[in-house]
Formats: C-alpha cells, structure tokens, sequence
C-alpha cells in the first residue's frame, strides 16, 4: 500500500478499485503470483523455431481483517485497586501474519473511576490453503512466504491454528513444516500433529489462534458495599488501525469491599456461678454469652468471646484481620485461654506466646494486650507481638475468638 | 588472370547470397506487463480510477496482463501461439481476453487442449448415470492460446486478458 501511495503521488489513494471479498477465502500475504507467457511459431517454410517466454511477478498485500477475540467468564469477587488478570483468545481471520494491539473500555458503576488495562499487543500468523484439503490429511499445503526460515507467514512448530476460523473452524496444531519447496513449487508443507477432521476448499482462511492476558486494575467503590466494571476489550489490527475485534459480550468484574461487624460478648465462666443473666444474647458452640447484665466476684473467671462477622449483603472478602483486645483493668489475663474459629465454625487452642506460630500472641506490655490474627491463614510469626499477619475471612463467612481473665 | 578474378568474385558473392538466405528467419520478442485499477481523488474531490502497474496486489483486485510482441527478424513468422497458463492464486475474468489478428482458445485441462469458449465443455456424470457434457465457466479455465498466423517480419501486436486475485 505505502508503494501504491508513492505512484500516485500527491492523490489521495481511496482504495483499490476492486471489492475486496470476504477473507473466509484468499490468497496469503506474500503469495508471488506469476504469469508466464510462451510463444511458438514457425518461419515461411514451416519450420518450428525456438520459444520464447517472459514472465511477470506480483506479490500480495496483507488485507487486514478483523480478529475473533473471546469473552472471558466475569470476575466475582476482587477488590478495590486490585489487578485482575483476564485471558483473551485471539484468532487471526487474515491472510498474512499481523499484530493485534488490545485497548479495554469500561462501563462502570458505583466505581470512582474506570479500571485500567494494560494494553499488551499480539502478533499472529495467518496463510490459506492452496491445495485442497481431504479429512484425515495431516499434510496441508500453504502458498510460500518468500523466506526459507522454518515459519511460514508467521506460524511456526506448535503453533495452534484454525482452519476456516470464521466458518467449520477447525483447530489444529503444527507438528513441522517444510519450506524446501518454497522457492521451486511458490508451495511450502505444514504437517499437522493429527489428521484434519474435515475437508476445505483452495483458499480456505488458516488464522493463528494463542492468548494474550489483559490486565485490569480495578478503582475504589464510590459508596456501599460493591461496584462494578464492564470490561469490553478490542484487539485492533497494528497493519489497518481501521479493523478491529471486539469481545461479543463483556466480562463484569464485581469489586467487593469487606464489612466487618466486631462485637464483643463475655461470660462469667466460674462453675456453678449465678451470675448470668437468664437469657443469652448469642450461644456460640453451645455455650451462652451476654452484651450485659454479668456481674462476678474478685476470683471469678470471665470469658470474652469477640465475633468478627463479614456476612453483610454484598461484602467482599476481608484480608489481613487482626484483632487486638487489651486486657481490662483490675483483670487478669488466663493462660493458655485463647481459642479461634478460623471460620468453619470449629475452635482451634491458640498459645499466647508471640511468635510461635499459631495464630495468637500476648503482648505483656502494662496489663497485656491479646492479639489475635483472626480469620483463615493468620499467623504471628512475625517478630515481636502483635506484628503478625492477619488472617482471611471470605464473604459469608464468621470467625469467634474467646480468651478468659480473673478478676483481680 | 582476369578469368580468375571473375570465377572469384562470383564465389564470393554466390557464398554471400548463400549466406543472407540462410539468416533470414522470424524473431519473435516477448514483453508482459501487469496493471490494476486504482481510485483516486483528485484536486476537484472527484474520484478517479487510474491504470497502473501492479506489483502488488490484494485478493480482490483485477490484475490486467498485456502481452507486446514483435517479430524483430527479418522473415515472418508463421503460426504464432501464444500460451499463457492463468496464473495461480487467479481466476480468469469472462471475456476478458483480447488479441490483434487473432484467434482465442482456452483450456480447462492444464494446457493439453485448446477450445473455442463455445465449445469449451467437460463431462459429469447425471442423475440418471449417464455422462452429461456441461459448458466451461471462465472460472474453469486454466490457460489461453491466441493463434496468430502470421506476424510479418518488423510487425508487432498485442494481446491480453484479465484476471481476479483469489
């Protein structure tokens, strides 16, 4: 095309004068198409003389055409300023190697500001058939790309293809191709790893088909619990930046805040005490705890029981949770007395020294704090209390933790 | 003596004659040339299709293919044909060849054979099992002949055809 501009000089070219048709079925980009013509004739007596021929070459152009490019399965749930990775398959409808260069757009809603791609680009190879092909062949036969290199208009050795890619879209892969033949026959051998299942015609469309990852950065929720982004990606082609694929349907990225509710219940857990109030405000493994009303005797034994709650409507999951409960005043902290639900509602003893391990730790300083990494996954390995990791609460899901005091 | 010189003249001259007999023959050159039509806008905004050479194409275009000879020797030529095969990754465009003083043949069969397009046929089997001739599409053909009978010694013509990029 750049050369057809150069001819025309200071004309603005249009296009060819001809219809460019469907790339369903074409000529591959960098095809020679020769024509050679040959003269026999004879002088006055009718003797033959010898022949002449003379030949004249042409080379075809890439004609751009658009990607097919899948939807990826929506995304529920991420969170805020979070990349999320979607994985396109792309397949190339052309008839010569092209690069495809991704851009997304977004319809958001409930979100500050639209999600950013990374805008990574693809490059995929493309030929058509110039030899019929019959099921079961392994051998197809594509026209020569002018270069000798083990690739043929941009496919190489593994290599998914698809044949016919907007029709039978038959895929395939590349088990070798043989390019010797190239500069003699204009034809070069692409053997596939497993014979075809169905026939095509000369000039059937043979697209490269492979991934390209697009990385979506989510923004922040402008209210409430969840947002959205509506992810509409379009791969464009790098040779005609006036043909494109689009995604047929949008793949939705629901981005979740956590809502963590804390509330805190206690017990006087001394045996045989009276000094609970009838009813229990929430009854937790069987046992009754109170928001009010528990009274207790100097000596008394009172357990604490914190429930760290994500199961509001629409939340998302919560990481990183640490909860840190100062020992009260005139108390005095129980060892060995703190227990954790992860979450699946089964508690698990948590040894108060720091650093070892679990998911607790006691940090000494004045009349202690508990530190507990509630959740899924915490941990307090981490050098010194309360510098630990904090655990994982999904959406839905409830973690408890009880520790037990005296009082002084 | 002077029989001599007159006895050696005459040889020299019957080798002369002898000789300009022997070279006289026909000389046919051959040039081929490619154009496709391309649109254009001009300084008045109105569009323009243009002829130019083609060394490029896309699957679409109409390729023009002229063929120029000449019979640069010094005796005509006789019985001239012109074979040009369609070229591969093509299809013929209908009646799109053209040639001076010529007669037109083509071929569905590689070049064996040479047909008037009229009578330009090949066989399929029908549905009662018998074999039905049907009449050549200009899609079906696959090479064209222009039989010439006669390009005089100096004389030159042209021929061409058409064809669409697949």
């Amino acid at each position: 095309m750049k050369h057809l501009q150069k001819l025309l000089g200071g004309s603005a070219l249009l296009a060819s004068a001809a219809l460019i048709p469907s790339l369903a079925f074409a000529t591959a980009a960098n095809t020679t198409i020769t024509n050679t013509v040959t003269v026999n004739y004879s002088d006055a007596a009718d003797n033959a003389q010898p022949a002449e021929t003379a030949s004249v070459e042409i080379d075809v152009n890439l004609v751009a055409s658009i990607p097919l490019v899948s939807s990826p399965a929506d995304v529920d749930p991420t969170t805020e300023d979070t990349v999320v990775s979607l994985v396109y398959t792309v397949t190339s409808t052309a008839n010569g190697p092209d690069t495809y260069n991704f851009t997304s757009a977004d319809t958001r809603t409930n979100m500050d500001a639209d999600a950013v791609g990374d805008d990574p680009s693809i490059d995929l190879g493309a030929t058509t058939v110039a030899s019929a092909i019959s099921a079961t062949d392994t051998d197809i036969i594509v026209p020569f790309d002018g270069t000798d290199d083990g690739i043929v208009n941009g496919l190489a050795v593994g290599d998914t293809i698809v044949i016919d890619p907007t029709g039978t879209a038959e895929v395939a892969v590349i088990d070798s191709i043989d390019e010797t033949t190239g500069a003699a026959t204009n034809t070069v051998t692409i053997t596939l790893t497993a014979g075809t299942t169905n026939g095509f015609i000369y000039g059937t469309t043979i697209g490269q088909r492979d991934t390209v990852t697009v990385d979506i950065t989510t923004d922040t929720i402008t209210a409430g619990t969840s947002g959205t982004h509506s992810i509409l990606s379009t791969a464009t082609s790098d040779f005609d930046g006036a043909v494109s694929g689009t995604q047929l349907t949008a793949t939705v990225i629901t981005v979740r805040r956590p809502v963590l509710t804390v509330t805190k219940y206690v017990r006087n857990a001394t045996p045989l005490t009276t000094f609970n109030p009838v009813a229990a405000d929430i009854t937790v493994d069987g046992v009754d705890y109170y928001s009010s009303g528990v009274t207790g005797n100097p000596g008394d034994t009172m357990q604490y029981l914190i429930v760290i709650d994500n199961r509001a409507a629409g939340a998302g999951t919560a990481n990183n949770i640490v909860v840190s409960d100062p020992i009260p005043q005139f108390t005095t902290f129980v060892a060995s007395s703190i227990e954790l639900d992860p979450g699946d509602g089964t508690f698990v003893a948590q040894d108060e020294t720091a650093d070892d391990g679990d998911a607790a730790e006691l940090d000494t300083t004045g009349n202690g704090t508990v530190y507990v990494y509630a959740g899924a996954g915490g941990d307090d390995t981490t050098g010194g209390a309360g510098n630990g990791d904090g655990g994982t609460l999904l959406a839905t899901e409830i973690s408890h933790v009880i520790f037990q005091v005296t009082i002084d | 003596m002077m029989m001599s010189m007159i006895r050696n003249t005459l040889l020299a001259f019957g080798l002369t004659a002898a000789s300009m007999i022997a070279m006289a023959a026909p000389q046919i050159s051959l040039q081929i040339s490619a154009e496709k039509d391309v649109v254009e806008v001009d300084e008045n905004g109105q569009q323009v299709t243009r002829r130019i050479a083609a060394t490029d194409t896309v699957p679409g275009d109409v390729l023009f293919y002229t063929i120029n000879y000449s019979n640069t020797g010094d005796e005509a030529a006789r019985n001239v044909r012109l074979d040009n095969p369609v070229p591969e990754a093509t299809s013929y465009q209908a009646n799109s060849a053209w040639g001076e003083n010529s007669e037109i043949l083509f071929s569905i069969d590689g070049g064996k054979t040479f047909k008037k397009a009229s009578n330009l046929t090949y066989q399929v089997t029908g549905t009662n099992g018998q074999p039905e001739d049907r009449q050549a599409s200009p899609e079906q053909y696959n090479a064209i002949r222009w039989i010439i009978e006669e390009v005089g010694a100096g004389a030159q013509g042209s021929s061409g055809f058409s064809v669409v990029v697949q």
